[in-house]
């Protein structure tokens, strides 16, 4: 059959429906996408015209910029958050996928945290990881640990408290997609292997785990990227402190580009970051053979 | 098989302790918001005030102006959606059902945008709009928005596809137009996507909090979540007003979730299988 | 030159369209409109009007639309760089000194030099370090030509609650001389008790610059290159300063400081003295108890008081298509007479010294009763070490790190040493980040005539 356009000037109509995100691609995706790329080879305060500095950004920026290394460091303890939390997201949903009644309300009380905004929640959670007068002080207070550490002000503590919330904000939404995975589950492999003696444990290693590995590699996915472009949360609750514990590759880009207005060398930063988020994408992608199960 | 009482007990008992763990923390906000400066403080810890006080929403609305951030974030959140559910309709039809030289190629550009972290294009675009002189205004936020992002423009194309072609063929046989075509066929049956498209857009916009820190410097045009970021510096001693501000942002996406909880729920769903 | 021509025109050409921002020509009447932008506290507006009603009788050729910003300069700082790449910049508008270097080094203020030499303007009766903090050589700030007018100077002094002096038995500190470190801290030691139940303590932090610039050290180097905090010296004062809370504990723990701002303390009668600036004044003035302000205290008898100072700067846009218009609000404002009626508000010091000495500024009927502190701790101030490097990042970093100090988990002596690279890189990465950029223009280098 040949492709013969059924409307009279199909061409133009198409070409003119599809304009508006054709457009915005060209003026909001690939203008800037070029222009940041050559911004990245310059410095630029914004009151006067980049000056051209070949490679010197980038040299700083891998060799001697030590916030790099610092926000690398601290969102890649971020992203150990992640296992935990589908660790955490799984079991609920599992155990989820087994009540008959009130499956409805659970998941709806599981899923509030997900539609709220990022800063609503750190300032909820600020208040919460708060000395002396926070829920969870005074919760620890009630169990007779009078001594409640500083959150959000010690050092060690501020990573792992951020952990805690992503996990805590998170759980609705994996729990919602993993309950629609788990449907997927051939229910006649997981009835003949109960028939053949497999315990819950071999059922769900052998039938359940490999049919879901789909969604958690999708979960993983863009749980990864979003963790690596986190913002927000960290920005309003600790501005990245104490000494910098805190900090993500974001908020560095920001305080660079948006406060200090080193233009040119947080357009470099923001390249690096995407090239750091392409990698890490592929590599993912690549692993995954070896645990993810095609259906 | 028969279910071991015990051990739906026991599962039942999990998911209460999981839904008190994901409540607790809103039930400390909002009984924070009713306290009086001095109730906050006090020990032993109680979850009713003793003396409920709408004080802290008083001066969250009023003077720390939320009320006005509330209306506006719904000025940039209301054109950007609907632009954006509109121009991402038109395309995605165009790209799933007209016929057109570089179709496909065009689309798959399109998508390519996709891959990258929006910071990369955030920063020219910030000094784009500067030098146009949008400083300090919302079209910078409504307009990238309103002219159709890549998500959209797939999600609707994906949904479009869906339409047998013999509906379009038809159409044309009738004499129709695209336009016709798709005001009158196209776009009634898209109303579940564009449902889903809505709220999800509507939501993404609401709690944006970055777009509008970059471009939007006067107190009086902020969105709601930069004021109630902003408290903390006016009103950091005052938990009170803090948690009003806070429950006020969340208030309108949580009764829209909870009207329409099908429409998040099976948006995410299908996306997570989609894998 | 041909990359830095290509680069540019590529940008031109992706940046789109540039819009033409004008000082509205010349209205109907004679008069030309001069935009002139500031931010301040609503009672500031008052005073302002007036000023500017009176300008305008005293120069027909000028009408000025002022619009007052609500807060705090920084939200406007980040909006006014933004309108001037955009070319929408008022004619006139503030700078505070930690801003000035940036925007002086951008091209975005007019070299004020051929004004001033057609002026009656007396810059000798201005205090010398608001003068200086508005000059820039083309290399660096300080010296060199002027390319802005102190609007005010904002000297640090040390508030005390005399309430609660009184009821200590404490002799209020004099306000003409400072105290020795050691009359301070006896003096805070007996300030700090157990009040049923609630902390109160002698001070609520001593502000380090002063106690390392008061002691002969520095904060960094003559040329700003480096960070000096290193030394013996500095590293002796910062540490008396953490002591203060860590040690002889005459100051709040900086755990709770997490909840509540130092400030806070004071206002709340929890902390007896707090060092801070001349801009508290008119909300001091609000507070339930009786309070007074004496000099910061000096290392040793005879040291000199050397603290900091804060002033904002009234500016013209390089752009500006009426400079000379401009130029006469600025020198108006900053002049004796439109000084005269700005400090009637009570919030800075005048840049004039003689206004300064004046009823004007000393308010006597109002609090504090001894402003004349204020006048001697303006003669010896100095501004902000962020004043000298082109931003003030380091000093963001230092304080991240400083933190470990003031809450005793790491001496000074043991973690500057430690952090010296770190922030030294960051200084010179500011430097760098200017370094290539051309220098301030002056009115000739600009086109003007």
């Amino acid at each position: 059959m040949t492709a013969v356009s059924r409307f009279p000037h199909e061409r133009w109509w198409a070409y003119l429906f599809a304009a508006p995100p054709i457009l915005g691609f060209l003026v909001f995706g690939l203008g800037p996408l070029i222009a940041s790329f050559v911004l990245s080879f310059t410095r630029y305060d914004v009151l006067t015209p980049p000056e051209p500095v070949g490679f010197e950004n980038y040299r700083r920026l891998f060799v001697e910029d030590f916030f790099i290394g610092k926000t690398l460091v601290n969102t890649a303890f971020y992203l150990l958050g992640l296992p935990l939390g589908m660790a955490v997201s799984l079991s609920i949903a599992l155990l989820l996928d087994r009540v008959t009644r009130f499956r409805g309300f659970f998941r709806t009380v599981y899923f509030v945290p997900a539609v709220c905004s990022a800063v609503a929640l750190g300032l909820l959670w600020k208040w919460i990881y708060r000395t002396d007068y926070g829920l969870l002080s005074m919760a620890l207070a009630a169990i007779g640990i009078e001594d409640s550490p500083a959150w959000l002000s010690e050092p060690s503590l501020v990573k792992p408290s951020l952990v805690l919330i992503g996990i805590w904000t998170n759980l609705g939404y994996e729990v919602v997609v993993l309950l629609a995975a788990l449907k997927t589950v051939p229910r006649q492999l997981l009835e003949a292997a109960e028939l053949d003696g497999a315990s819950g444990w071999q059922r769900f290693r052998h039938v359940t785990f490999p049919a879901i590995t789909p969604t958690l590699f999708f979960i993983s996915v863009t749980g990864t990227i979003a963790i690596l472009q986190s913002f927000d949360q960290v920005w309003v609750m600790t501005r990245g402190g104490p000494a910098f514990a805190s900090a993500t590759y974001m908020l560095y880009i920001y305080v660079t580009g948006f406060q200090y207005f080193r233009m040119g060398y947080a357009c470099a930063m923001a390249w690096l970051l995407g090239l750091v988020v392409l990698f890490v994408t592929w590599a993912q992608f690549r692993l995954a053979r070896f645990w993810v199960v095609e259906s | 098989m028969r279910q071991n009482a015990l051990s739906q007990v026991f599962r039942y008992g999990l998911l209460v302790i999981t839904a008190l763990v994901i409540l607790l923390p809103f039930a400390f906000m909002v009984s924070t918001s009713f306290k009086s400066h001095s109730e906050i403080y006090e020990v032993p810890f109680r979850w009713i005030p003793r003396r409920p006080t709408l004080g802290s929403y008083e001066k969250a609305l009023e003077q720390a102006n939320l009320l006005r951030g509330l209306f506006n974030t719904l000025s940039i959140a209301i054109p950007s959606t609907l632009g954006g559910l509109l121009t991402a309709s038109f395309a995605g039809f165009a790209f799933a059902k007209l016929r057109f030289p570089g179709r496909d190629q065009l689309f798959a550009l399109l998508m390519s945008t996709m891959m990258l972290p929006a910071i990369v294009t955030l920063i020219p675009q910030f000094l784009g709009f500067a030098r146009i002189g949008w400083v300090d205004t919302y079209w910078q936020l409504i307009v990238p928005g309103a002219m159709g992002t890549a998500l959209a423009t797939f999600m609707m194309r994906q949904y479009f596809k869906t339409i047998p072609d013999e509906v379009i063929e038809a159409a044309a046989l009738d004499g129709a137009n695209p336009l016709q075509t798709f005001a009158m066929i196209i776009l009634p049956l898209a109303k579940p996507a564009l449902v889903t498209l809505g709220v999800f857009g509507l939501k993404g916009a609401w709690n944006d909090y970055f777009g509008p820190l970059i471009y939007i410097a006067s107190p009086e045009k902020m969105t709601i979540q930069q004021m109630i970021a902003g408290t903390q510096n006016a009103y950091g001693g005052e938990p009170g007003v803090l948690m009003a501000g806070a429950t006020l942002a969340m208030l309108p996406l949580v009764v829209l979730f909870l009207f329409a909880q099908r429409v998040f729920v099976e948006g995410i769903s299908t996306t997570g299988l989609k894998g | 030159m041909m990359r830095r021509n290509f680069v540019a025109s590529m940008l031109a050409a992706l940046g789109g369209c540039r819009s033409r921002g004008h000082g509205e020509g010349a209205a109907p009447t004679e008069r030309v409109a001069v935009t002139f932008v500031g931010w301040g506290a609503p009672e500031e507006r008052v005073v302002f009007a007036e000023a500017l009603a009176e300008l305008e009788r005293q120069d027909p050729r000028v009408h000025v639309v002022y619009t007052q910003v609500p807060g705090i300069g920084y939200d406007y700082l980040n909006k006014l760089r933004l309108m001037i790449v955009a070319g929408l910049a008022p004619d006139v508008f503030y700078v505070p000194d930690g801003a000035f270097q940036e925007l002086v080094r951008g091209g975005a203020l007019l070299d004020l030099e051929p004004f001033l030499r057609e002026s009656t303007l007396d810059l000798g009766a201005m205090w010398t370090t608001a003068v200086d903090r508005y000059r820039f050589d083309g290399e660096r700030v300080h010296v060199g030509h002027l390319f802005g007018l102190p609007k005010d100077l904002g000297p640090m002094v040390l508030y005390y609650n005399k309430d609660l002096l009184r009821r200590r038995g404490v002799e209020a500190p004099p306000p003409t001389e400072p105290l020795t470190w050691d009359e301070a801290l006896a003096m805070w030691r007996a300030l700090t008790f157990v009040d049923r139940g609630l902390m109160r303590w002698g001070i609520t932090r001593f502000p380090y610059d002063a106690a390392i610039w008061s002691s002969g050290g520095e904060i960094l180097s003559a040329d700003a290159r480096s960070w000096a905090m290193t030394s013996p010296v500095s590293l002796g004062a910062f540490q008396w300063c953490a002591d203060l809370a860590i040690r002889h504990r005459v100051g709040p723990d900086p755990a709770r400081l997490a909840d509540v701002s130092l400030g806070e303390l004071f206002e709340a009668g929890l902390a007896a003295m707090h060092p801070d600036g001349r801009w508290m004044v008119p909300r001091y003035r609000k507070l339930a108890f009786d309070w007074d302000v004496a000099l910061i205290p000096v290392p040793s008898r005879g040291a000199p008081s050397i603290t900091r100072s804060g002033s904002v700067g009234l500016a013209i846009s390089a752009r500006s298509p009426h400079p000379k218009e401009a130029f006469s609000v600025i020198e108006f404002l900053a002049g004796p007479r439109g000084q005269a009626i700005l400090t009637g508000a009570g919030f800075q010091l005048p840049n004039q010294r003689a206004v300064a000495r004046t009823n004007v500024f000393l308010q006597p009927s109002k609090r504090p009763a001894h402003a004349e502190a204020f006048v001697l701790a303006a003669e010896s101030s100095r501004p902000a070490a962020t004043t000298e490097t082109p931003d003030a990042f380091w000093e963001e970093v230092f304080s991240a790190y400083a933190d470990q100090v003031w809450r005793g988990e790491r001496s000074a002596a043991e973690l500057f040493p430690e952090i010296a690279p770190r922030i030294n890189q960051t200084i010179r990465v500011a430097f760098e980040e200017v370094g290539l950029q051309p220098r301030g223009r002056s009115l000739s280098q600009a086109g003007w005539k």
